[in-house]
């Protein structure tokens, strides 16, 4: 009887796990919405360098213009995740889209900045008091340029704002059109290219870090626990790729996109990978969403809460201790 | 391989073993040791830091001073651990503790903004709001710094206590190790000791016990070439020898060559073999029920020597063999030797050896009476070799009485007769009757005289009257006589008649072994001479043939004779001659053609000389040589 009764629970135990192995070993197929950019360097590489599919993922890389777009195919369903910054992810919840972050997978310090004209008394970021600053309105580049009005005790009142599109500012700067622009990478080196030696940049202190996530939609991430677990397992030996062999990964990332390649040498420093959930995520994105409603970029006047914008239990499981929001 | 190699092997073994697990404890152990300090100081920085959040919220809650100064002297102090830590010092840890350091700076300087800011007073209500602004971005970025800085902290802790588990680990795997390893070589050690041991060990016990019982045929099966091996090879070899000994003494036993006799050490019968129970005349059936009593098969006379040999069994383990008589079962007499040793007890016992002395008893009497036979035989013999010589000697002073009686008659028949030439021719017919008187008187001697007669003898006088009896047989062999006879030569004791017949022998032999040599005088010399200790000498050398070297041994044995027509007794009849005198007679090849024969006696007593000494010894001259020529 107690023979039978130890051969009956070890079946049973063996079966058990056996059905646990046999799902943990299944092969999820994932499509991630991605941008030949520089923060979307840990999943590039988790697919470049066949993360992935060690971990049981099969992925489906599309590569997005922009990080805005990437996020929009996820939320339309074009994709399963996506990579994209922090701000377009504050205008996602903002406005009421089911986005939810599973990680963060970079941060770069000096990704945005401000180029100025010499020529136009801009030397120190307090001269640009008074001045004609461009900027494409209701992006990333016009939270950091009035975080860093702001550090100089400047009101967006202080400065007149013109609206130009990204690709457009280094001409208009150049032309005179303006007397600054605000932008991000890589339309910054070349607005500061356009100037030459009569050009200033500007990126100031701890003002803004960009912050690029990876983010679904609120179903996808929680009816694909699993898949989700093996992209992050992935993202986080990307990670560690893209910070071990900077060289390798700039490779890899300039057959993406050939044009950024000496972009990418020039800001890789100020870049950190890291697949992980903090704490400053959510102050960033409400601090942006308080900027967004001052400058009415949206509708809404309550700040949402941004727990249910973040999804920790993935990364939770794969890696506990690089989950620092407060739960 | 041989036990003690493979202890050696193991000895070694061990001994790296240990070595390479102690190595690898004590790295460990310093490993844990550098992860527990690394673990200790990241948890420092994440104190520190922690406060240092805790006050920068403070601070932005209530900008009052006491927050301001405990945030200075927090984060001063969270600056210093961040300055001095080598634990970190390098690889991707020292890329983490630099980011720390920028990082800490970066909060430094967005915290000696806040304060400033909060510090200026602004009126402006616009400018209010962009300060207020201002302080909450602040402070935000400040909080995100040190979630970064946190985050970091808690890398490197979460990294030292990786390296602590994974140094733990390693140990408990060395432990393990070394667990197991003990665990095997116990096992080892355990397997090893039962099959090449403890197995083998019981096997030679239980030989031990089946040999000590008795089964001398039963043998070790122990193949291994290990010490065991050769202990099992050495046990049967002790095994081999008992039974080649046992049987050794089964046989002896058995032969019934020799009567053997167990007993204890009171002298009683326990065990006898069948030699000695017919020796004493009882069957086996008498020594079971006890009727061969030690005491009553000895006569009373010999229970002295009895006792006094138990008693030196007792003492010494063995008694020297001595003579003595038992009585048969049939009340005869029997004449034994025995001698015994101690038998390992326990019981403690002696094992006696009994021979039987009845033949060699009967066989010294025979021997005794055959040689005086022989003597006999020889004295008839060498007499008989005389008689021609007699005759001689006695013939001529006859013919010289005869012809000096004839003279004297012719003397006297003359006319006028010659008185004084028949008184010349009387006289000589005297001296030729003294003579021939002589002659028969010392024949008489030689045959009238029986057994061994006791007195003083002088050798030199007895050699001159042995060389006066053969001068005429040597005469006639042409043998050269040569006497060197001692002047103070002492008398010795014993048979004059039997003496002077040995040196006649030796004479004797001299001649017959000089007979054939033409080439070179056949010279026999004679001479005596004192030896120390008081012995006195006689030697008879010759110029004959000699005798081969391997002779020499036989030389004296009855019946042996290098001579045509010899009978092989008158050198043994000589020897017993003179060993019934106390004395010695041997022969020796000389440097040159012949032979010595010489004998010693002992000199005889001083009063023994000083009674006989004035008869006996004449005084012979230096270098007294007599030249017996030849008849012609």
């Amino acid at each position: 009887m107690l023979v039978a009764s130890v051969l009956l629970g070890s079946s049973y135990a063996w079966s058990v796990r056996r059905a646990r192995a046999l799902d943990a070993d299944a092969v999820d197929t994932v499509r991630i919405a991605a941008t030949a950019y520089i923060g979307a360097c840990p999943i590039l590489m988790a697919q470049a360098n066949g993360y992935f599919a060690s971990e049981g993922v099969a992925a489906a890389i599309h590569v997005e213009p922009s990080g805005k777009a990437a996020l929009e195919g996820a939320l339309h369903g074009r994709a399963d995740l996506a990579t994209v910054a922090d701000v377009p992810i504050m205008f996602a919840a903002v406005n009421g889209e089911p986005v939810s972050v599973v990680a963060t997978i970079a941060t770069a310090e000096k990704d945005h900045g401000i180029v100025g004209r010499r020529d136009r008394g801009i030397a120190l970021p307090a001269s640009l008091k008074g001045k004609r600053i461009g900027v494409p309105l209701g992006t990333s580049a016009h939270f950091f340029l009035d975080a860093f009005l702001n550090r100089q005790t400047l009101s967006p009142t202080d400065v007149s704002l013109v609206s130009v599109p990204p690709e457009e500012l280094a001409g208009a700067l150049a032309r005179g059109d303006v007397d600054a622009v605000a932008v991000w990478q890589p339309f910054l080196s070349s607005s500061l290219a356009a100037l030459g030696s009569a050009g200033v940049v500007f990126h100031g202190e701890a003002v803004y870090d960009v912050v690029y996530a990876l983010a679904g939609t609120r179903d996808y991430v929680t009816g694909h626990s699993r898949a989700v677990q093996k992209v992050l397992r992935a993202a986080i030996r990307g990670a560690r790729f893209c910070n071990e062999t900077p060289d390798l990964a700039r490779e890899h990332l300039a057959k993406l996109a050939p044009a950024g390649a000496i972009t990418f040498k020039e800001l890789w420093p100020s870049y950190r990978f890291e697949v992980a959930l903090r704490q400053g995520l959510l102050i960033a994105l409400e601090d942006e969403t308080r900027w967004a409603m001052k400058n009415e970029l949206t509708a809404e006047t309550d700040l949402p809460n941004y727990l249910n914008n973040v999804d920790l239990e993935p990364l939770r499981v794969v890696a506990p201790a690089a989950v620092t929001v407060v739960h | 391989m041989r036990l003690s190699t493979r202890l050696a092997l193991s000895g070694a073994v061990s001994v790296a073993v240990v070595a390479l697990i102690g190595a690898v404890l004590a790295s460990t152990t310093r490993t844990v040791r550098r992860e527990l300090a690394r673990n200790e100081a990241a948890g420092e920085m994440l104190s520190a830091v922690t406060n240092v959040r805790y006050l920068t919220l403070e601070y932005a809650l209530h900008h009052d001073e006491r927050t301001l100064v405990q945030w200075r002297l927090t984060h001063a102090s969270l600056s210093k651990q961040l300055v001095a830590r080598p634990e970190f010092a390098t690889g991707a840890e020292g890329e983490i503790l630099a980011r720390l350091r920028r990082t800490n700076a970066v909060v430094r300087s967005l915290f000696s903004q806040l304060v400033a800011n909060r510090q200026a007073r602004d009126t402006d209500g616009r400018r209010a709001a962009v300060r207020e602004e201002l302080e909450a971005r602040l402070t935000g970025q400040i909080v995100i710094r040190l979630e970064g800085i946190i985050a970091d902290a808690f890398t490197l802790s979460e990294r030292s206590r990786t390296g602590v588990l994974t140094a733990q680990r390693r140990q408990g795997v060395a432990v393990g190790a070394f667990g197991g390893f003990v665990l095997l070589v116990l096992a080892t050690t355990m397997i090893v000791a039962l099959k090449s041991v403890l197995r083998p060990l019981a096997r030679l016990r239980a030989g031990t016990a089946i040999v000590g019982a008795g089964d001398l045929d039963f043998r070790l099966d122990e193949a291994s070439g290990d010490e065991i091996g050769d202990l099992a090879h050495a046990f049967n070899e002790m095994t081999e020898k008992l039974r080649g000994r046992e049987a050794k003494i089964r046989r002896l036993v058995d032969s019934n060559i020799i009567g053997i006799v167990i007993t204890d050490l009171e002298g009683e019968v326990l065990e006898a073999n069948d030699a000695f129970l017919e020796l004493v005349g009882y069957s086996r059936l008498d020594l079971q029920s006890g009727r061969v009593d030690w005491k009553r098969i000895t006569p009373a006379e010999f229970e002295g020597a009895d006792v006094r040999a138990l008693q030196e069994l007792r003492e010494r383990g063995a008694y020297a063999p001595f003579e003595k008589e038992y009585f048969r079962k049939d009340g005869r007499r029997i004449p034994v030797m025995i001698g015994g040793a101690l038998l390992e007890g326990p019981p403690r016992g002696g094992v006696a050896f009994v021979l039987d002395l009845t033949e060699r008893r009967v066989a010294q009497e025979t021997l005794a009476r055959t040689q005086a036979d022989l003597a006999h035989v020889a004295r008839v013999t060498t007499l008989g070799a005389l008689t021609a010589s007699i005759a001689h000697e006695v013939n001529q002073p006859l013919s010289g009485i005869i012809t000096n009686a004839s003279t004297c008659l012719r003397m006297l028949a003359a006319d006028p007769p010659n008185v004084d030439g028949a008184r010349e021719t009387a006289r000589r017919t005297i001296r030729d009757g003294h003579r021939a008187s002589d002659v028969i008187t010392r024949l008489r001697g030689l045959f009238a005289r029986e057994g061994v007669a006791t007195e003083s003898v002088d050798l030199n006088e007895a050699a001159r009257e042995v060389i006066a009896l053969s001068a005429s047989e040597l005469r006639s062999s042409r043998v050269i006589v040569r006497a060197e006879l001692a002047d103070d030569l002492p008398p010795v004791r014993g048979d004059c008649v039997q003496l002077q017949q040995v040196i006649l022998n030796l004479f004797r032999n001299a001649s017959d072994a000089m007979s054939g040599v033409d080439d070179r005088p056949r010279q026999l010399v004679i001479s005596t001479a004192r030896e120390e200790g008081d012995r006195v000498r006689l030697t008879v050398q010759d110029a004959g043939v000699g005798f081969e070297p391997q002779s020499a041994d036989k030389l004296f044995d009855a019946f042996y004779t290098t001579k045509r027509g010899g009978m092989g007794i008158g050198l043994s009849v000589s020897r017993s001659i003179i060993e019934s005198h106390h004395g010695r007679l041997w022969a020796a090849r000389n440097d040159g053609p012949g032979a010595t024969f010489a004998f010693t006696l002992p000199r005889a007593g001083e009063r023994a000389a000083s009674a006989h000494g004035s008869s006996a010894v004449r005084a012979p001259a230096a270098a007294d040589v007599m030249h017996v020529v030849g008849s012609p």
